[in-house]
């Protein structure tokens, strides 16, 4: 009892042994005696059920800074703490500056932001349900990164991303680890054009390089001499990119940014947001902002913590968080919802004895199928996304349809590469995209009328290679009121009111 | 009489003149001589009133210039307005973003360990600011000599065209080059070994149009980053030297199949590529003319094979033929012996070390 003692702080540091021992047996008394009453009222009357249960409800949620809360259980939570070594707040904060829901690699890019532009100046907190990431997108996606886009900010945000990855030391290196390496295999993106899309391809190339993207233009004949292994009917064109695009893992990024976080002193909380709580003003109806989330942990226990920014990164179930917050389901500005649902893609690994090797880039083929080398043994990862809105596989699972391999994926891998007619499928698995079914692009920035929400996600299978840029725009919104770097207001969830769509082509 | 109403003029006139500045005496002065002057009754009236419209124009003039302030200020009002002025600006605003940062960031000073690493994402930050591309020193110089001067000044040696010396800096530190823009000097080797390059000074060589040969020593910050980047000297560079750097990893290597003109590459003291062997062989498979020296037996032999047998199943399962084997085995030393140029570069190399 003693070692607790000199390792507290405070009043209760400087009391004797003596006096805890009373204030025990107090608790002790106290429960005892109220446990007679409630034997007493069962014995008269019927009520004693609901006295219990009164009890045990008062329990269930505990409330948010500002709000009463009743001493003695704070202080019964003191006591409880001295003996599990758990002080007050350890688990769940009861308020903070910005809450983040979402943890993945958009998430973590955002608190990782806010707290390296000001470590201990404001306190950010994480909730995260999947702290391993079973489900993540950017675990279960491959990995790509890319600067040829059609819309310049999207170039803007690649480009950012591949400039903090060539950095990486100096951006997420922490103590008592070793430094960070995200393994990133700078084979490049090569993007096949028909005919048809050849001109469109060309103007894209010539957006990107006055950009400072290093992307060439591949004519039919320079890509014959280039990739002798690759069949090119139907194909005008190609564009290439020579620096800074290729593949690495997510996995080694996330824990990269998780473990600098940490360092910086973000909160990490293991649970699941059930709702949210507004402020209510004094004259008007409608709620004005939103005050607190409510987290349920493992236990089963809800936390209410107050925060003055929400960050809205929950990937492919935003639009689950937007419905708590009352977006689509409100009125007026509160009408229109979050376009974002998941969408289920497949990745297969298959092997290919003599497959191209070295020279392998992320080939995009006109119809859609993507393929890349992983490893130097032979094996690559191919797939494709439906052209139909009706071929949408089933998100209730994470099963993998091997039929849209056979169909779709072989035969389109095959007829680009010849080899992979003697490849067999080895493996595959299956994640989700938080798919933006208005016009695949991102949704970024605060919230019409609720101005304390910020959205970070609809990134469309894109999300990996843009998190660190539209982390560091969360940022700068937040904290000086306006984007400062890349402008990325034409993004915002202004257009879902005005219904006017931003053209991208470079959706995979 | 006129004594009496010439004290009652002046009398008026000087109980005024207290509201006004000095400028206006004059004009109550002449006023009064005036009507001292004249003896008749109403028309020392008549000026008086028109003295007195004038004034009180003056005065009216003079409070609108000087406005008197409204003694019942609402401070509070103020207050809030001022602070809703956009171009305020509080006391913190003034701070750059940099130095809030670092007022915030929490330094554990007692720990060496966190010493250790800011002061290593200090240094690496400080070499990057170091070797950037210089926009300046290309227009005075070219691209061969502002190349040469960014990496003998650094602690590294180059090489031009059709001269037999390699230049490097003096013990006096003093740089054995032109300052001034040279026609025909094209730079044709540079030796990197020993010195801090990052991947940020590949930028520096990249313009380059004669380099064909390039020796990396011991360079503790050179990555695949800078493999990577040296991309557009895909068709000039032939000899490439690598040994002893150990941020080098299996992606950096794989990118050295752009070069379809290389002829030698040497590679040794590799720590973190761990198939090393297998990528020599898939980039001889690659570039035609490649020979790869420095390998080991060991590297050569796949890691989960003990004997010869199936260290040639293995490379057979991957698609080598025996010749090759055999051609890498003994025939090294009579490929390297025949070649004119690479026997050159090896004398190169042996003066340089």
């Amino acid at each position: 009892m003693h070692s607790f003692i000199t390792t507290r702080s405070g009043i209760f540091a400087k009391l004797p042994t003596g006096i805890i021992r009373i204030l025990n047996e107090k608790i002790v008394e106290t429960q005892s005696s109220s446990f007679c009453k409630s034997r007493s009222l069962s014995r008269d009357s019927s009520d004693g059920n609901n006295d219990d249960k009164e009890v045990s409800n008062d329990e269930k949620r505990i409330p948010r800074a500002g709000e009463y809360r009743s001493p003695w259980k704070i202080f019964k939570e003191e006591f409880e703490g001295v003996s599990t070594l758990k002080p007050l707040g350890t688990e769940v904060p009861r308020e903070t500056d910005v809450l983040i829901i979402g943890g993945g690699v958009v998430g973590s890019a955002v608190a990782y932001w806010l707290k390296q532009r000001s470590a201990k100046g404001h306190t950010v907190t994480v909730v995260e349900r999947d702290p391993v990431y079973t489900r993540a997108s950017s675990m279960l996606s491959c990995g790509g990164i890319r600067h040829q886009f059609s819309v310049p900010e999207n170039v803007q945000l690649s480009m950012f991303t591949s400039e903090f990855l060539r950095n990486i030391k100096e951006n997420l290196s922490v103590i008592h680890e070793s430094l960070p390496d995200v393994q990133f295999n700078h084979q490049g993106y090569l993007f096949l054009a028909s005919p048809r899309d050849a001109e469109q391809l060309a103007n894209n190339v010539k957006m990107q390089q006055e950009l400072g993207a290093k992307v060439v233009l591949l004519s039919k004949k320079q890509l014959a001499e280039k990739y002798p292994w690759m069949n090119l009917d139907g194909i005008e064109c190609g564009s290439f990119g020579v620096e800074g695009e290729g593949w690495f893992d997510p996995w080694l990024l996330v824990r990269a940014l998780k473990q600098k976080n940490l360092s910086l002193g973000t909160k990490y909380v293991h649970g699941e947001l059930t709702g949210f709580e507004f402020a209510q003003k004094g004259n008007t109806n409608e709620p004005d902002s939103l005050e607190a989330g409510v987290v349920r942990i493992k236990s089963g226990v809800e936390y209410e913590i107050k925060f003055a920014v929400v960050v809205n990164c929950a990937g492919p179930w935003a639009a689950d968080v937007a419905e708590m917050a009352r977006i689509g389901i409100g009125e007026n500005d509160l009408q229109v919802p979050l376009p974002v649902e998941p969408r289920k893609r497949f990745v297969y690994v298959t092997h290919c004895p003599e497959g191209p090797m070295l020279d392998c880039p992320f080939v995009i083929d006109p119809s859609g199928v993507y393929l890349r080398r992983e490893g130097f043994g032979g094996h690559y990862l191919c797939g494709s996304s439906p052209t139909n809105e009706s071929e949408e596989p089933d998100i209730s699972n994470f099963e993998v349809d091997y039929d849209f391999y056979e169909k779709i994926v072989w035969p389109g891998v095959a007829n680009r590469v010849p080899a992979f007619n003697d490849s067999k499928l080895k493996s595959a698995w299956a994640g989700f995209y938080d798919y933006n079914f208005f016009d695949q692009n991102l949704v970024i920035g605060p919230h019409p009328y609720l101005r304390n929400m910020y959205f970070a996600n609809g990134l469309s299978g894109h999300g990996l290679q843009h998190s660190i840029g539209v982390g560091r725009a969360i940022m700068e919104h937040i904290l000086d009121g306006d984007y400062k770097t890349i402008n990325l207001e034409k993004f915002h969830f202004d257009r879902f009111i005005s219904k006017v769509p931003i053209e991208e082509q470079g959706i995979v | 009489m006129a004594e009496y109403c010439k004290q009652i003029i002046f009398t008026r006139n000087f109980f005024k003149l207290c509201h006004l500045s000095r400028s206006l005496k004059k004009f109550s002065c002449r006023s009064y001589s005036k009507s001292s002057e004249q003896e008749k009754k109403s028309p020392n009236n008549e000026l008086a009133e028109v003295t007195e419209d004038e004034n009180e124009k003056l005065i009216e003039k003079f409070l609108r210039e000087n406005p008197v302030p409204n003694p019942v200020r609402n401070t509070e009002k103020e207050y809030f307005d001022s602070m809703k002025d956009s171009k305020r600006r509080g006391l913190f605003e003034t701070l750059p973003t940099h130095l809030t940062s670092w007022l915030y960031k929490d330094y554990v000073i007692d720990d060496h360990t966190e010493l250790f690493l800011q002061h290593e994402i200090k240094v690496r930050q400080l070499l990057r600011e170091d070797h950037k591309y210089r926009e300046d020193r290309v227009k005075v110089l070219g691209h061969d000599l502002a190349a040469a001067h960014f990496i003998v000044h650094r602690g590294g040696a180059v090489k031009f065209v059709g001269r037999e010396t390699w230049l490097v800096k003096n013990k006096e530190g003093q740089v054995p080059l032109p300052n001034t823009c040279i026609d025909n000097m094209h730079l044709e080797a540079v030796d990197l070994s020993n010195t801090k390059f990052t991947h940020v000074s590949a930028e520096n060589l990249a313009p380059l149009s004669h380099l064909r040969y390039i020796r990396m020593h011991n360079c503790p910050y050179l990555d695949d980053w800078f493999l990577a980047k040296l991309h557009p000297l895909k068709d000039t560079l032939e000899f490439l030297d690598i040994n002893n750097c150990p941020e080098i990893t299996d992606n950096g290597l794989s990118c050295l199949h752009h070069f379809s003109n290389l002829q030698c590459l040497r590679v040794s003291n590799l720590e973190r590529v761990k198939n090393i062997g297998l990528i020599c062989l898939l980039l001889e498979d690659k570039i035609p003319n490649l020979l790869v020296l420095g390998l080991t037996d060991d590297q050569l032999r796949p890691d989960h094979s003990q004997s010869t047998g199936e260290r040639k199943l293995v490379r057979a399962l991957l698609g080598f033929t025996s010749e090759k084997e055999d051609f890498i085995k003994g025939s090294i030393r009579e490929k390297f012996e025949s070649t004119p140029y690479l026997k050159e570069m090896y004398g190169v190399i042996k003066k340089v070390e």
